[in-house]
């Protein structure tokens, strides 16, 4: 196959619910062995689209192709999808290799071909040593994986995966996040992936669906969707940033009334900047770019670096920096900042 | 696809009738056995005369007997006394057992709820029988009472009132127990923390926090020994013999023994609508003050 | 201090209420085992000598054994049927919407709240004017009825909350719907099962009230000929054949306890 056909397109794929709307034309292309992330707040349709995707819900209009094959009508059952559920779904009356076997029985593997295979998946997420339990005896770490090896058992043209680290805590879950990212790269397998936390996105996906009340609101990979963020909202729901509205003038400088000024590459007209907190700096650590007297409206640890929100003459700037330990400054305080142009984007308008 | 529809396995929004065949063996019998019999009770009520076969005619007869009749009428108004007395003395009795098997940890609750269960499922004539062993002539009571000296030969402590409605109220207890159980363990013992650590001592907490919060069940428990009070035949027949009569001793007397269905159907109607009565009343009252609560506890 | 007082009485007046009541509950059980082990002619407590002759009585006795064995027939037939049909309409009530789906649902448990005179009465009269009076199947019928209600509110209860999720992994796991039925559903419901099992069982094998409407010379149970007995006489053998129904609900319980656990009933 293609390197760059597409194993799953969705195409228009419409979900109404009585009169609300949960996925408005939604279309999108995953390509072989890439990691598609859909991401967005809660009630924003991911879930249900990936769901359609599984077949357990039906599409109100619109088509889901399985390399190439239009799945839309066809039953769960008969689908090529792996799903690793949110609460695992392991099945409590089975042990580990049954669950695992459980698929691999439907699709009529022999009984030895079933054994093998129980085993490499086994091996491929460790835990060979628990074929014999039984899920309620595992920790959640071991069950998301036996979930992972049960869909990847089945070799599924597509992997779907539904929020699989949100049941996990959260030391556990930056280091599963690594491995399992490591996994599916290994293997090569096409996966959907669905999530609500915009670091877990950044840092597992190859590409980026950001979702919001059921439309597609930008898709591209982590650094394009933090760095040029397509909307107001895609910019505020990925990280933090300090926003602007101001006018570019026919000399290519940026100014929201009297505070900010800033040197703009573009066309003249009115425009939105937002700047990322780690593009702004205490003035003395940054060698160059306009400075500006800003006062400390809060300041909160985050250990590694702190958190200010800034007033800079009415307009509210937002700053990552790191202190020296006890000089950090307080509340009230008057300090001068630098805000580093490569850092102002400006939205496109819409 | 039929097979998954049958199983209902379907995904969201296929229609499917394979509800239909599941709920058609229930619907037969319960339209068979339980709604006509209920009408034919409905219609037997209404014949004149003590004939229960190949009665005729319609008429008020019965339900006049009933009601001009003093003894029909001072047995109705004993009955629904006794429901009353035994439901509010299974309530007090029964409520520190049900909140306290709500609360206990599991390894100690399982034994107690055995002794709570074993009651419950046992044959209502081996309880009664075991009662009547209990107090009867050369039983445990009057042993006892003749051992301290309190009488000098034993005496018959059955067939009475009093006898009767113990015995009621130990067979009912546990319907009211575990009511209150189910009701107590779905109230976050935190609640309890909470109006500890606002200064209310364990009957503030009880008044004000325990009982509206388990007040659902509290009246469902209630309905249901009053419900089985009224309708109760097996104990006043055996223990309180021809003295103590209760509506459902009668009833089963004019339709077992006396063979006079038309009355013992127009008594039968009177205790099911001093039933239904009592359950509309109990769930209006629910429904105006705790569907409040309930909808928040739900949205949890 | 005052707080410290009324949590003392509180505390002291539960406990004592709760010993009374267990004792209480479990009182006449108790009393009626003992007793049935006596020598002498009459029933008392305590008991005069030991002796087991009142259960040889008994097993002797054929309409006792006769009823016994009536009991246990018609309790597990009549459990197999309505299990069958009870768990089908728990289906239809817990997976479909449908109209009338929450009126048949309190139908269908109403036999709990319809007083037993009431509807002993129906049915005596409904079957006798169909032609099945003093019949096995009248009995039959009757049963099913008051069983009814403890299968569907158990079996609804467990369909609501078996995950549905486990179903749809099922399926994504190329499982079709029967196949999904027999090995997920299925064995999830077990517990379920047994539970409605045995409540309608005991339900049947103790039930006196609907049966003494019922029962005719044919087709006597062993409550219902507990109860004419006692009606007129006390005599040990009563104990006795009351101690074999305490020992079978004894032995149904234990086995909820082994299968599901007790405290997981409620």
């Amino acid at each position: 196959m293609d390197k760059n056909t597409a194993v799953l397109t969705l195409k228009n794929l419409n979900k109404t619910y009585d009169n609300t709307t949960a996925v408005d034309s939604v279309s999108l292309d995953v390509v072989k062995g890439e990691l598609l992330c859909l991401l967005g707040p809660s009630g924003c349709g991911k879930t249900t689209t990936l769901r359609m995707v599984a077949g357990f819900v039906k599409p109100t209009s619109g088509s889901v192709l399985i390399q190439g094959s239009d799945v839309t009508n066809q039953a769960p059952y008969r689908r090529d999808t792996g799903m690793v559920f949110q609460s695992y779904a392991l099945f409590p009356h089975m042990t580990v290799a049954q669950n695992i076997a459980f698929g691999l029985q439907n699709i009529g593997f022999a009984a030895k071909a079933q054994t093998e295979r129980v085993h490499e998946m086994l091996q491929l997420v460790e835990l060979e040593h628990l074929s014999k339990r039984f899920p309620a005896e595992l920790s959640g770490g071991q069950q998301q994986r036996v979930a992972l090896a049960r869909a990847l058992a089945m070799n599924p043209a597509v992997l779907l995966l539904d929020e699989p680290f949100s049941n996990l805590d959260a030391q556990l879950r930056v280091r599963l996040r690594e491995d399992l990212r490591a996994l599916l790269k290994r293997i090569r397998i096409t996966t959907l992936f669905v999530t609500h936390d915009q670091e877990e996105a950044l840092m597992f996906a190859d590409r980026v669906v950001v979702m919001r009340s059921g439309r597609v609101e930008q898709v591209g990979s982590p650094a394009e969707i933090y760095e040029t963020p397509a909307t107001r909202f895609v910019a505020e729901f990925i990280g933090w940033c300090s926003l602007f509205e101001g006018v570019v003038d026919g000399q290519g400088v940026f100014t929201t009334g009297k505070s900010i000024r800033l040197p703009l590459d573009h066309k003249p007209g009115p425009a939105t900047v937002i700047v990322r907190p780690e593009y702004v700096k205490p003035a003395e650590a940054l060698g160059s770019g306009p400075v500006f007297e800003a006062r400390v409206t809060s300041n909160t640890y985050y250990g590694a670096l702190c958190r200010l929100r800034l007033d800079v003459s009415g307009q509210e700037v937002l700053m990552e920096a790191h202190y020296p330990y006890g000089h950090g400054p307080s509340i009230g305080d008057r300090i001068e900042i630098r805000i580093d142009p490569k850092g102002a984007r400006r939205l496109p308008a819409h | 696809m039929r097979n998954k529809a049958l199983l209902g396995l379907r995904g969201q929004g296929e229609a499917s009738t394979a509800w239909m065949w599941q709920i058609a063996p229930t619907v037969m019998l319960l339209l068979f056995f339980f709604i006509l019999p209920l009408a034919g009770v409905v219609r037997t009520s209404f014949y004149p005369g003590t004939r229960s076969f190949g009665a005729e005619g319609f008429s008020f007869e019965q339900y006049l007997k009933v009601i001009l009749d003093p003894f029909y009428r001072s047995v109705l108004i004993d009955t629904i006394v006794d429901g009353l007395i035994v439901s509010m003395v299974c309530l007090v009795i029964g409520f520190p057992v049900g909140y306290s098997l709500a609360r206990l940890p599991p390894k100690q609750r399982r034994w107690r709820l055995i002794l709570v269960i074993l009651p419950l499922t046992l044959s209502l004539v081996v309880i009664v029988f075991g009662w009547i062993v209990i107090l009867g002539r050369g039983g445990l009571v009057n042993q006892l009472l003749v051992s301290i000296g309190a009488i000098d030969r034993p005496i018959r402590l059955p067939y009475n009132r009093t006898a009767v409605l113990l015995i009621l109220v130990q067979q009912f207890l546990p319907y009211m127990i575990l009511s209150v159980m189910s009701v107590c363990s779905k109230i976050d013992p935190v609640l309890e923390h909470a109006a500890a650590n606002l200064r209310a001592n364990r009957f503030t907490t009880f008044r004000r926090v325990i009982v509206p919060l388990a007040a659902p069940g509290i009246v469902s428990g209630m309905i249901l020994v009053f419900i089985l009070t009224v309708s109760a035949f097996v104990t006043p027949r055996l223990v309180g013999g021809g003295n103590v009569q209760m509506l459902g001793s009668i009833i089963y007397e004019q339709v077992i023994v006396a063979l006079n269905w038309p009355l013992g159907g127009a008594l039968a109607m009177v205790l099911l609508i001093v039933t239904s009565i009592v359950i509309s009343l109990a769930n209006l009252l629910a429904a105006k003050k705790f569907a409040r609560h309930r909808s928040s506890a739900n949205a949890k | 201090m005052q707080n410290d007082i009324t949590d003392k009485v509180m505390a002291t007046l539960g406990v004592f209420v709760r010993a009374t009541v267990y004792v209480m509950l479990i009182l006449p059980a108790v009393i009626v085992v003992i007793a049935s082990l006596t020598q002498g002619d009459s029933l008392s407590f305590p008991p005069k000598g030991f002796s087991t002759q009142w259960y040889s009585n008994a097993f002797a006795s054929t309409p006792f054994m006769s009823a016994l064995w009536t009991s246990t027939k018609l309790a597990v037939t009549a459990t197999v049927i309505v299990l069958s049909v009870g768990s089908a309409a728990a289906f239809a009530i817990a997976r479909y919407r449908f109209i009338g789906s929450s009126l048949f649902q309190s139908i269908a448990l109403s036999p709990l709240i319809v007083p037993v005179v009431v509807l002993g009465l129906g049915l005596l009269q409904f079957l006798s004017w169909m032609g099945f009076s003093q019949s096995y199947l009248g009995l039959f019928v009757g049963h099913l009825i008051i069983m009814l209600p403890y299968v569907v509110r158990t079996m609804v209860t467990g369909l609501l909350l078996l995950d549905r999720t486990l179903e749809q992994a099922a399926m994504n796991l190329r499982a079709p719907p029967f196949r999904v039925f027999c090995r997920i559903t299925l064995p999830l419901l077990v517990p379920s099962l047994i539970t409605a099992g045995v409540f309608a069982f005991v339900t049947s094998f103790g039930n006196v009230t609907l049966s003494s409407f019922l029962a005719s010379s044919g087709t006597v149970t062993l409550p219902v000929q507990i109860f004419t007995y006692v009606e007129y006489s006390y005599d040990p053998i009563v104990a006795a054949v009351s101690t074999i129904v305490i020992a079978v609900t004894a032995v149904v319980i234990l086995v909820i306890e082994r299968a599901v656990g007790v405290d997981k009933l409620f």
